[in-house]
């Protein structure tokens, strides 16, 4: 029997929602900070009226949703994939407000294109965008990328284990440090530490090429923020081909490769273990994977003669495949480049780079190489296993941070949520479809959102079916959410309907 | 005859230096790459961002209704350039001649248009952003609706039972 969730079951998702709400208005002041400061009034009026907003939904939740309920787990994670949802209209405001986007679901499908980290964007005439927009833009993939919830958990919200549903269901599976707290406060630091790093290198690099200081330190800032969070939108509509700079290329991929790696990865090395990276599963898959993948791609332009020349094959090819497997979006060619001159067997590369993406617990998505590695090492065993004496005992073992012995349970939720990510992609490739497009251009956009990457072979675009619209917006909502928040959403709204 | 296989020389020796410079768009660049690449091209559109140094070059952006290219060139290009397109500023309309490169082996295959002349066709200017009475008003009620209930909460925070 379904149990329809009670009124303080409500009033419990109400008053976090409204939290995180709060939260998100809060953040609203910095773009209007650099509204004011740069003299961007009529910008500064749209972060007023989106703070403002989001202010407003925050206390009347909270003043209407009273309740000394604790918070469970399928409240943590409704509360997560509804707070999700509710930052992409709250935050879509101020976007649509300076009427950039041709529509209030244009820049909805922005505001989640940022949050999830995807980088695919339909803002018209982006070189004209304020300051302060272009602060908010990259800051909800800074958000996004981190975790809206890890924000919350961080500066709002005092209990530390009560909120460990909420940290879960922002698919965050591990705790770097016993608490969840702490391990909040952890992967803010590291982001801000590289944050600085790349600001500094990439400020450096334009201001050396001639750009006001300035304007340096804002393209390198919100760069920066976008690489490490495997974001991918910049400041520009030719995305990194208009810096036309292979040092900033050669940052941008050091910030991405980073942002890829798992934040338990980052603490270990931080912690002076550097031989872990060459152990770890995680990692050792991610380098196969680059390798294969690239060689693959590779294969597919040199047989074309696409770009003849190592520099040339690196900065396009290599550039494209780090980008995609990273989940960044970042490009040094013009998406039509990819339908035009790109093989089918080097778009192939590319799409498998961005449904595999990179370390589980990082800004990246798509699969995970992590599950990647260990069903492909269940397989090998299994495959030794039918070798051996039937009384022969084989665990299956990998080295993640530690030793660990993998269970039948870890394998079959690694597997579920494989297939789950697969059934996504098709879903778009499939409307992508319906609507026209050629088959592997609707892959590749479809794989593109649902990863969370933003690479786009010239499928995004304004003037796209609002049908596909939507159909990217739920990809890169429950792409980013790893489904499992997803799933307990559109439970709980089944509930609210069907049960008893 | 002779005279006319002159004139008709004359008029297809016209044609093909203007098919060589013809003006095309980013549409035809897209679409129709190959045929322009290592081609003598004009191209007319808005310098957007900065001028970005590159040793003795530059590189500018230029942009016309529906996509934007690279343009290398020598310094003293773009002298004439004053205006960059930003949010304060449309920037300067410009015609760039010069050879469009699909994919350029001499700057990692970037498309790019390797300029010989350009040529000012209108001066930027300051892009006024008028403000919107409605979103004045938005911006006095909304906030003052804020405050009202955070003196609501603080209140009912003070009076509820601990």
């Amino acid at each position: 029997m379904i149990l329809r969730p009670q009124l303080q079951d409500v009033k419990v998702i109400g008053h976090y929602s409204g939290i995180m709400m709060f939260g998100l208005g809060l953040l609203m002041l910095i773009p209007l900070v650099v509204a004011v400061c740069f003299g961007e009034i009529d910008a500064a009026l749209d972060f007023v009226i989106g703070a403002s907003a989001c202010l407003i939904f925050g206390y009347l939740m909270v003043l209407f949703c009273v309740t000394r309920k604790e918070l469970t787990w399928s409240h943590g994670m409704v509360v997560v994939s509804l707070s999700w949802l509710l930052a992409m209209f709250f935050g879509a405001i101020p976007l649509y407000l300076s009427s950039h986007w041709g529509s209030y679901l244009d820049a909805c499908f922005d505001a989640m294109s940022g949050f999830a980290t995807t980088g695919l964007a339909l803002v018209q005439d982006l070189d004209h965008l304020s300051l302060a927009h272009n602060m908010w833009r990259h800051l909800t993939m800074y958000i996004g990328g981190q975790g809206i919830m890890i924000v919350a958990l961080t500066f709002l919200l005092r209990g530390a284990e009560s909120a460990l549903p909420i940290y879960i269901g922002e698919a965050r599976e591990e705790k770097v440090l016993p608490n969840v707290v702490q391990t909040a406060r952890f992967i803010w630091l590291v982001s801000f530490v590289y944050l600085a790093m790349g600001t500094l290198a990439l400020f450096f690099t334009m201001f050396s090429a001639g750009m006001p200081a300035a304007k340096s330190f804002f393209h390198g800032l919100w760069v920066a923020m976008a690489a490490w969070d495997t974001g991918g939108f910049t400041p520009q509509s030719q995305s990194i081909l208009y810096y036309h700079n292979f040092r900033f290329e050669l940052i941008t991929i050091g910030l991405m490769l980073l942002g890829s790696l798992n934040f338990s990865l980052h603490y270990t090395l931080w912690a002076g273990r550097r031989k872990e990276i060459f152990r770890n599963i995680e990692a050792i898959s991610f380098f196969i994977s680059v390798v294969v993948l690239f060689g693959l791609t590779a294969f597919g332009l040199v047989a074309g003669g696409i770009y003849p020349g190592v520099e040339n094959l690196f900065r396009k090819g290599f550039y494209q495949v780090i980008s995609a497997h990273t989940g960044t979006g970042y490009m040094t060619i013009q998406p039509h480049q990819f339908a035009q001159h790109w093989s089918p067997l080097s778009l192939m590369g590319v799409t498998l780079a961005m449904a595999i993406g990179a370390g589980a617990c990082s800004t990246a998505g798509g699969i995970k190489v992590l599950r990647i590695g260990m069903i492909f090492r269940t397989l090998m065993q299994d495959i030794k296993r039918t070798m051996l004496p039937r009384s022969a005992v084989v665990v299956d073992k990998i080295h993640h941070i530690r030793d660990l012995v993998l269970s039948e349970k870890q394998i079959r939720q690694a597997a579920l949520i494989t297939l789950a990510y697969i059934l996504l992609y098709l879903i778009g490739t499939l409307v992508g479809i319906g609507w026209g497009y050629p088959l592997k251009l609707a892959l590749f956009e479809s794989v593109s959102a649902g990863a969370n990457v933003g690479l786009s072979c010239g499928i995004t675009d304004p003037t796209m079916p609002a049908a596909l619209k939507v159909t990217y917006i739920f990809q890169m909502w429950a792409g980013r959410l790893e489904f499992v928040s997803v799933f307990a959403l559109l439970g709980t709204i089944f509930a609210a309907i069907r049960g008893k | 005859m002779l005279r006319n296989i002159f004139i008709a020389c004359l008029f297809l020796s016209a044609f093909c230096l203007s098919v060589q410079a013809a003006t095309v768009s980013s549409v035809d660049l897209r679409e129709d790459s190959p045929k322009y690449d290592g081609q003598t091209i004009t191209f007319q559109g808005e310098v957007i961002g900065d001028i970005i140094v590159s040793g003795e070059f530059v590189w500018i952006n230029v942009k016309d209704q529906t996509g934007a290219v690279g343009v290398f060139c020598p310094k003293e290009l773009v002298e004439g350039i004053e205006y960059k397109g930003e949010y304060r500023f449309s920037g300067d309309i410009i015609s760039v001649k010069g050879v469009f490169h699909e994919r350029c082996p001499q700057h990692g295959g970037d498309t790019d248009i390797h300029a010989q002349k350009i040529t000012l066709i209108e001066k930027g200017e300051q892009i006024e952003h008028p403000l919107n009475p409605q979103k004045i008003k938005a911006s006095i009620i909304l906030p003052s609706i804020v405050f009202v209930l955070a003196i609501i909460h603080l209140i009912v925070r003070k009076f509820r039972k601990p």
